[in-house]
């Protein structure tokens, strides 16, 4: 014998099967044992959940609702979802990201200069010591540059 | 024994509004920027919103607070709303995800445990004070189940959404909520195995076998 499923055991146990299908569950029930202890604590169930009411009846949260529509929280307008108008938006940040960076560049491009421009790059030429210019071929700029040999900085050997 | 029993009585709703439109035409209004609209809907739906939401928080005022806020997103979403679908699978749709944030949040800020704030029902038992624990054992049981399978239950039994209905209201798959529902069925039938007739607990905890 077939045995009824545990979801059309609630449903029934629920009262909500069709009056045929119920019927038809009922006459299976009547000669099976395990389907029917099953459907026995479905309904046992269902009656235990039954017995937990809730009153919401006193109470109304369209003053609350009523007082956040006033504050503004105004019905959002339609949104325009063309692709025209994205594109419009992207190309007005790409705009302004490029003028925020051009103004920001012709700002900082004397200051940058005077930083370059350190005092002891006329000297160092002069002495044909390139690599303590601060645009140097090799890449070294003031206050990078690595450890001379100790004869190159006239310091005593031990 | 279960052919005498026979399946409960199912819980019907009330409508607490004489206003005859229908909730689409009601939700056309406040698309339209009628707030009147907004507050018959309102009244119409919020016992079911309350009750959902306090049965799954286990809380008034989490329940209140959702309620509040499902309402606003209803006014503020009205534009979008397409009439096809039945307005309360798109209100509960709401509602549901709702409940489903404030418990996320939650368990990252774990609370006080549900309090027992549920009004019961005119007792029918002479002893309000055990129709009261057996209301306990009840919101217990349920507040025990995983969140899916708690509010797939609450759905079907409480708010009598078919299967269909549940899936939509929770995003998934009419296959998924039977498998919510079952499970969610059996382990409250297994946590409420020892309640006798009058819904108490049955002295000497006595197996669920009947």
């Amino acid at each position: 014998m077939d045995h009824l499923k545990d979801l059309e055991l609630i449903e029934w146990a629920c009262g909500r099967l069709p009056p045929e299908r119920a019927a038809s569950v009922a006459v299976h029930m009547a000669g099976c044992g395990p389907c029917r202890a099953r459907a026995d604590a479905f309904v046992w169930t269902a009656e235990a959940l039954g017995r937990w009411q809730v009153d919401a009846s006193g109470r109304d949260v369209w003053p609350a609702v009523e007082a956040v529509l006033h504050r503004g929280g105004r019905a959002a307008p339609a949104r325009r979802t063309g692709w025209l108008a994205a594109v419009l938006r992207a190309a007005a940040a790409v705009l302004l990201a490029a003028v925020i960076g051009h103004v920001a560049g012709r700002l900082a491009k004397p200051v940058i200069m005077a930083a370059r421009a350190g005092p002891d790059d006329a000297a160092a030429r002069e002495l044909h010591l390139d690599v303590l210019a601060s645009e140097s071929p090799v890449g070294f700029v003031n206050g990078a540059l690595p450890v001379l040999l100790p004869a190159d900085t006239g310091e005593d050997q031990p | 024994m279960a052919a005498e029993r026979g399946p409960p009585a199912r819980r019907g709703h009330c409508l607490l509004t004489t206003d005859n439109r229908s909730d689409a035409e009601l939700l056309a209004a406040v698309a339209a920027g009628q707030t009147d609209a907004l507050g018959v809907l309102v009244r119409r739906h919020q016992p079911n919103a309350l009750a959902l939401a306090n049965r799954f928080l286990g809380r008034w005022n989490l329940a209140e607070d959702v309620a509040q806020d499902v309402f606003v997103r209803v006014f503020r979403s009205a534009a979008e709303y397409r009439p096809q679908a039945r307005f309360t699978t798109w209100l509960y749709r709401i509602v549901v995800n709702r409940c489903l944030d404030v418990k996320r949040g939650q368990r990252r800020a774990p609370g006080p445990l549900p309090d027992g704030d549920a009004a019961p029902s005119a007792p029918a038992a002479p002893d309000p004070v055990e129709r009261r624990q057996a209301c306990d054992r009840v919101r217990l049981a349920v507040a025990a189940l995983p969140d899916r399978q708690r509010m797939a239950v609450l759905l079907h039994w409480y708010e009598d959404l078919s299967h269909r209905e549940i899936a939509e209201a929770m995003q998934c798959t009419q296959g998924a909520v039977e498998s919510l529902l079952v499970r969610g069925y059996a382990s409250l039938r297994q946590a409420l195995a020892d309640l006798d007739e009058s819904g108490n607990p049955a002295a000497g905890n006595q197996s669920g076998e009947r």
